[in-house]
């Protein structure tokens, strides 16, 4: 009778969950080519979501021009709710279905990392993990190409700016418990001991937390005087208000997951003014320290242009035209470019090779290199490995501090 | 005279060791299947969750829960297709876009997974198992 | 010694939001008998209802915050009425995953409604604003929230102790077929407990959106909520808040202290040894079982 029961529900479930999968796809038509992302649409890290909606109006809008040699970019991104679970049933749901050519960007470390073996065994390349950590290069994969830079390489320029030009002698670390806040944490000591200073207080956030008193009176009692956030951005905006009702007001700086401006100008009433946040690019540098920046004025012309024909054509009515949007863009230009590059004859290993032989490739973001695949050497999937220095005006503009910086690459201790 | 009090501690106290065990075993496969593991991935959700897929299956029988807990992640993982079914998809879409926002339109799977909680346990506080128990009772004395 | 207070000051500002949680679950756990996971959201749709009337049709905040609470009595109410009254032969497990549902419920909708990107509401008191008491801050939100805690708190007991209605639900929740016989409508009675939960819940909702509003905002004051009126039994309003006190004013010395990483850890670890200690809670009294 019990087996009975257990029988008939497996029964229709396997019913209603199998669909023949037929021979996996290389993805590739003569008129459509799928690209894959999970993206967190729903859940806690939904405000992230838009990176996925960004790249999906970036390929309608390559498909309004006439897609790539003719053919269209059919965009498949699915919510995975930022829980690795779901991105691994995702993943090899829609892989094993329609068959996905590459996968492009995907936020999250964790949910990366969940599909990082499986995509890689089946030689399928994923271009752009819209997350700056060492575990896409270490080991560097021959079908995974990093994009987004390092947060190790944030924290290493934020802490050299603070002491060599800002000339702050307590600095500071609050960090997430997890791979983005850990990296914060060893840039920060990296540089600190070059110049033979130690860090004043190390402050662990955890993810869940929403009460920021405690670690505000941590950082009080250190006395600190420049504080590298290595936090989500609603964190860093209690931080912040916490610290302006305790009357505690360092110099705050963070990375470029907290840089989008006006947001934060929002979401802290106007505290967020003077904040130094690292960036990866939507501005260009070169040419312009000093200057303001806006993004909703840009003066990128990449910035414009995507803004008028992507943004304003293709984005929902309530997309909000932020730095998550414009993420999801430049994580997908280079796999863009490399499809290009590779001409109508299109296969995954000319895909590869073509990314391999990419050499200062500058769309959005800063520039992208990689060379060919070497198992021991972590630069040639590295992608983007210059960032500069951003400060907060009182409007959500950015004045620019510092111009492109390469930094340099420590390896994970195993 | 019997002590049975002290059985009792003895047997309730095996009980959860037992449940443990299963626990930790379900703990170490997700790490394979997953093949990356980290402590927030286990948060307070997921035990709630658990209680969820054990009460929808049916309390008291070792069957129910695992009934409750195939279909729940069944559910789970695929109401997220909500939105590709032919014309309910589409018709979402356009409801979103005129009274709610677009870019939270995943959000309805949550509000189909809870109203099928809801619906299930309304109807059937026994659980899923209950359900089959009353099915069965219901077609015993066909065909009269 | 100047930490010190800093910290048991910054772990009552803290308390204040979770005893307001807690008061409003112990409310339910009274009249229905069923630990309330809803009672978050209960209080998160009127206080974007709140925010929508300010940004959408304009009303002041005042108008607003009033609309928000007559929404939170109205909802708590309909939800008692149309789905927790409807279940059969309630035991108290699946009532609990009836309130889930209804939370998932209720989060997908304001979700859906408003989008995922965390929003600013307009307060007349700025959540930066801070009063000094020598070396030691509160925040005036903090200041706010804390008399709030109180005046409810007092009000409540007013409320049960004096007035008829409030005599009719200790009733209900001593004894409903005794309540019964005696001509209270019980149905009625636990549809206003969870209006008035609701619009508890609500104020809490209310004063912690200055700070962060985003969609999943009280699940972390539900939980603590939720701990602190364990601790205090589930079956006492001033135990709740006591616990709530407890909970946090203890998570704050150990983070300052001790350790940081841990925090969250000890306030728990606290409830677990007073449940170890006193099993039904610190203030609880029991009622004689209806057989």
């Amino acid at each position: 009778m019990k087996n009975t029961f257990l029988a008939v529900v497996m029964g229709a479930l396997l019913v209603l969950g199998f669909v023949p999968t037929g021979h996996a796809e290389v993805g590739v038509t003569d008129t459509e080519i799928h690209i894959g992302q999970w993206s967190p649409q729903t859940g806690p890290a939904a405000p992230w979501g838009a990176v996925a909606r960004g790249t999906d109006a970036y390929f309608k809008w390559i498909n309004a021009n006439g897609g790539i040699h003719g053919r269209k970019l059919i965009h498949h991104y699915f919510d995975d709710a930022y829980n690795p679970a779901k991105t691994i049933a995702g993943v090899k749901q829609l892989q094993e279905q329609t068959g996905m050519f590459a996968w492009v960007s995907g936020v999250g470390t964790a949910c990366g990392l969940a599909v990082k073996d499986y995509l890689m065994e089946r030689e399928i390349p994923w271009v752009g993990p819209s997350a700056g950590s060492r575990h896409w290069v270490t080991p560097p994969q021959k079908h995974l190409f990093n994009v987004y830079p390092l947060y190790l390489g944030d924290a290493q320029l934020l802490t050299e700016y603070a002491v060599t030009e800002m000339d702050k002698k307590r600095i500071a670390v609050v960090y997430q418990e997890d791979d983005y806040g850990k990296q914060g944490l060893e840039g920060a000591q990296h540089v600190l001991e070059q110049h033979g200073m130690e860090l004043a207080a190390k402050v662990p956030v955890s993810i869940s937390d929403t009460d920021m008193r405690p670690h505000t009176m941590k950082l009080r009692q250190a006395e600190a005087d420049a504080v590298l956030v290595f936090v989500t951005p609603g964190h860093v905006a209690r931080l912040l208000g916490t610290g302006k009702a305790m009357n505690f007001e360092p110099q705050w700086m963070s990375t470029t997951t907290c840089g989008d401006f006006p947001l934060m100008i929002a979401i802290t009433k106007g505290l967020y003014e003077g904040v130094i946040t690292a960036s990866f690019g939507m501005a260009q540098p070169t040419g312009n320290v000093g200057g303001i920046e806006h993004i909703n004025n840009p003066n990128h012309e990449l910035m414009a242009k995507y803004k008028t024909e992507v943004y304003d054509a293709f984005a929902a009515a309530d997309e909000r035209w932020g730095y998550t949007f414009t993420t999801g863009i430049g994580l997908a230009e280079p796999l863009v470019e490399a499809i290009r590059r590779a001409g109508r004859d299109l296969t995954r290993e000319k895909l590869v090779a073509e990314l391999e032989k990419m050499e200062n490739f500058q769309g959005l973001m800063g520039r992208i290199t990689y060379g060919p695949y070497d198992p021991d050497d972590p630069l040639c999937r590295i992608g983007q490995q210059e960032i500069f220095l951003q400060q907060c005006t009182a409007d959500g503009g950015s004045k620019i501090l510092t111009d492109w910086q390469t930094t340099e690459f420590i390896p994970m201790s195993q | 005279m019997q002590k049975s009090h002290t059985h009792l501690v003895l047997y309730k106290t095996m009980a959860f060791a037992l449940s443990a065990f299963y626990a930790g075993v379900a703990g170490g496969l997700y790490a394979f299947v997953l093949r990356f593991i980290e402590p927030e991935l286990f948060n307070l959700f997921l035990s709630v969750f658990f209680l969820t897929m054990t009460v929808v299956g049916g309390l008291g029988s070792v069957m129910g829960p695992i009934a409750g807990a195939i279909v729940l992640s069944f559910l789970d993982l695929q109401l997220r297709n909500i939105l590709s079914i032919p014309y309910i998809g589409d018709w979402l879409r356009d409801l979103s876009a005129s009274y709610f926002s677009l870019t939270g339109v995943s959000n309805i799977q949550f509000i189909v997974f809870g109203s099928i909680l809801i619906a299930i346990m309304l109807f059937e506080p026994l659980g899923l198992y209950g359900l089959w128990i009353r099915m069965k009772k219901y077609w015993k004395p066909w065909p009269f | 010694m100047i930490d010190f207070v800093q910290m048991t000051v910054s772990g009552i500002a803290v308390g204040s939001a979770y005893a307001l949680m807690a008061l409003g679950m112990v409310l339910i756990y009274k009249a229905s008998e069923v630990p309330n996971f809803v009672q978050g959201e209960m209080a998160l749709l009127p206080v974007f209802i709140a925010y929508m009337l300010i940004y959408s049709y304009g009303q002041s905040v005042f108008t607003a915050f009033v609309g928000a609470l007559a929404f939170a009595m109205f909802l708590g109410c309909f939800l008692e009425f149309a789905v927790v009254r409807r279940a059969k032969n309630p035991n108290i497990l699946g009532l609990i995953i009836i309130t889930i549902g209804l939370e998932m419920v209720l989060l997908g909708f304001v979700s859906w409604k408003f989008g995922a990107d965390q929003r600013v509401m307009p307060f007349p008191i700025s959540s930066y604003s801070s009063v000094m008491f020598g070396n030691v801050y509160i925040s005036t939100l903090d200041l706010l929230t804390l008399v709030a805690a109180l005046v409810i708190m007092v009000s409540l007991f007013l409320f049960f102790r004096f007035s008829r209605l409030g005599v009719a639900m200790k009733a209900t929740q001593q004894n409903e077929t005794a309540a019964r016989l005696m001509g209270i409508r019980t149905n009625r009675v636990k549809m206003i407990t969870w209006g008035i939960s609701a619009t508890v819940g609500t104020v809490a909702g209310l004063l912690l959106a200055p700070v962060f509003m985003e969609p999943y905002m009280m699940w972390d004051p539900m939980l603590k909520g939720f701990a602190a009126a364990v601790i205090g039994g589930m079956t006492s309003l001033p135990g709740a808040v006591f616990g709530a006190y407890i909970v946090g004013i203890v998570e704050h010395l150990f983070g300052g202290y001790v350790s940081m990483e841990y925090k969250a850890v000890v306030a728990f670890a606290v409830i677990v040894i007073v449940l170890c200690v006193k099993p039904s809670g610190l203030f609880a009294r029991h009622y004689v079982k209806k057989v």
